[in-house]
């Protein structure tokens, strides 16, 4: 049984095209598949992937921290999609405020 | 294969009958019913012998699972009939709409007497539904039919400018089909959005609360709530996939005090959330969707400082009638875009005192959630309502003219719907708004054009449309 101190973290980060592209999204999201990741949502300019830190640092190419902002993307993402594919940028979502 | 769960009552060293209970003095019952340790343990050896599923209570009742043939074979030939779980529409609340019960008492076979008293199928329960009307609190407040006679909508309703026919989406924290909805006959539709959880889970009470302040000026729109999800652009997408024809949001990010490069520096992770609400907004603003969002309560709210967002402010009425800039509500120059002055016009916000804070609006919430209960004086809890406001009840009031706006002309821009809000708004001249700029007679950065006037901008609309 897992105690409160070895639970693991669960992080979205979301993945956008620059302009809409369907055949990038479908890159993506194939190429998560090996890593054992959750797909929450696609349209055809961006796709949700949710999982433990590690596991998205290793399945998209990027570094995550935290510099005062919560935890952030500081490096990457490096996908080796296959080729031709748009540049796409990533960031994990922040929780808004309510007024 | 369907299961079911049947509660097992080991018997009691006492080894009362059924019949005992009735007539047992009370004060023995309670003892009467603690189960003996042995039948216990052999009731749990029974069921572990014909590898049935089973989990003890800490009552040390034994709840077992039972498929039909293990049901068949224990109990005999038992029919299940389905009830209904709620007896009142609007009274309760239960997880499942209906659940199986056997049409007659459980007969404890005879090789399970020995140490199981008696055994029933548990009834799921029902949690008592909020009132659907708002309790009476001694403190100043509007209820919710005074906004629609302040934003002076009910004559837009006597005219038939209702919102009917108009597709409101709305994100927020989650929607419960509270029973002033249901009575009301208010048409409200929870909604998921990707990572949301249940739609009509509230636990904070902010989106059911504050929804209600587009029915008051639109009561037969048709609000789609949206609720939020694991991304605020995801969210968006959600609210568009509506077909909406005007989106609400009374949520932002206290962002706007840098330049875009300096956001970029500080922030890179936000500068691309930036980037891409950005897009779905413009998107959404491309389909003719007009786009609101709240000015924020002191903070410098992004989106709401968008070129494509109309931002709404506050205004307090006083009781004696009077209007004044609320100094609860942001007013701003963007930096994200310079040029920008936020917010365009005005809907009821509360005033902020030390306590309450911005106690203003009688608003339905879930029962226990967070704003369960808030701002009143009498301390009572439970109740399904709160007092309060903010930005968040101004821009659904504005969303609900909007929506008024788009049942005269449907082809309305969302430019044309600014320009028209703009003409029509009623001047605010008195007030500091909590980010410190004060309202003067004429269009200003306190209130924009001032509070928005349901009749006015309905008038308009009409004789242009």
């Amino acid at each position: 049984m897992s105690g409160p101190g070895k639970r693991t973290a669960v992080l979205t980060v979301r993945l956008v095209t620059e302009h809409p592209n369907r055949q990038t999204i479908e890159a993506v999201r194939t190429h998560v598949k090996d890593f054992d990741l959750d797909v929450d949502a696609s349209t055809d300019r961006s796709i949700e992937i949710r999982g433990p830190l590690a596991k998205l640092e290793r399945a998209l190419g990027i570094t995550i921290a935290d510099k005062g902002h919560g935890p952030s993307i500081v490096e990457g993402p490096y996908l080796k999609l296959a080729e031709p594919n748009y540049p796409v940028t990533a960031y994990i979502p922040r929780k808004p405020d309510f007024y | 294969m369907t299961k079911t769960i049947v509660r097992m009552v080991p018997r009691s060293t006492q080894r009362v009958t059924f019949s005992d209970y009735v007539s047992m003095p009370q004060e023995r019952l309670s003892g009467s019913v603690a189960p003996d340790r042995r039948s216990m343990n052999k009731a749990i050896k029974a069921f572990d012998d014909r590898a049935i599923p089973q989990e003890a209570s800490p009552l040390k009742r034994l709840d077992v699972q039972l498929n039909e043939q293990e049901m068949a074979e224990m109990f005999g030939d038992v029919a299940m009939e389905q009830r209904p779980t709620r007896v009142s529409e609007d009274r309760s609340i239960s997880l499942n709409e209906t659940f199986d019960r056997p049409a007659k008492a459980l007969n404890v076979p005879e090789a399970l007497q020995d140490f199981i008293a008696f055994a029933y199928v548990p009834r799921p329960v029902e949690f008592f539904a909020p009132l659907p009307f708002p309790p009476i609190e001694n403190i100043y407040h509007l209820r919710l039919a005074d906004v629609r006679l302040a934003l002076n909508a009910a004559r837009c309703h006597m005219n038939g400018w209702t919102g009917k026919g108009v597709r409101v989406a709305m994100a927020d924290t989650g929607f419960m089909l509270h029973p002033y909805y249901v009575r009301s006959g208010l048409k409200l539709i929870p909604t998921s959005s990707p990572g949301s959880g249940p739609a009509d889970e509230d636990l904070s009470g902010h989106g059911t609360g504050e929804a209600a302040n587009i029915f008051a000026v639109a009561p037969d729109c048709t609000v789609f709530g949206v609720k939020h999800g694991s991304s605020a652009a995801g969210t968006l997408e959600t609210c568009i996939d509506q077909n909406p024809d005007v989106m609400t949001n009374s949520w932002g990010y206290n962002i706007d005090h840098m330049t875009k490069d300096e956001l970029r520096l500080d922030d890179p992770n936000m500068f691309f959330e930036v980037m891409d609400v950005e897009a779905v907004i413009e998107n959404a603003v491309q389909r003719d969707i007009a786009v609101l969002f709240s000015a924020g309560n002191g903070h410098l709210a992004f989106p709401a400082s968008h070129p494509d967002v109309i931002s709404v402010g506050g205004a307090t009425l006083n009781e004696d009638g009077s209007v004044e800039a609320s100094n609860y509500a942001s007013s701003f120059r963007s930096q994200l875009y310079p040029g920008q002055k936020i917010p365009d016009f005005c809907g009821l916000v509360g005033r902020s005192e030390a306590p309450p804070q911005s106690a203003h609006i009688m608003l339905p919430v879930p029962p226990e959630s967070e704003l369960d209960g808030e701002n009143f004086p009498s301390g009572r809890s439970k109740s399904g309502w709160g007092i309060f406001s903010g930005t968040s009840a101004a821009c659904p009031q504005t969303a609900g003219l909007v929506a008024l706006l788009k049942q005269i002309s449907k082809g309305l821009s969302p430019a044309q719907i600014r320009q028209v809000l703009n003409a029509r708004s009623v001047d605010v001249t008195s007030g500091t708004t909590a980010t410190g700029d004060t309202a003067r007679p004429g269009h200003d950065l306190a209130t924009g054009a001032g509070i928005v006037d349901a009749l006015r901008a309905c008038g308009f609309a009409v004789g242009t449309a």
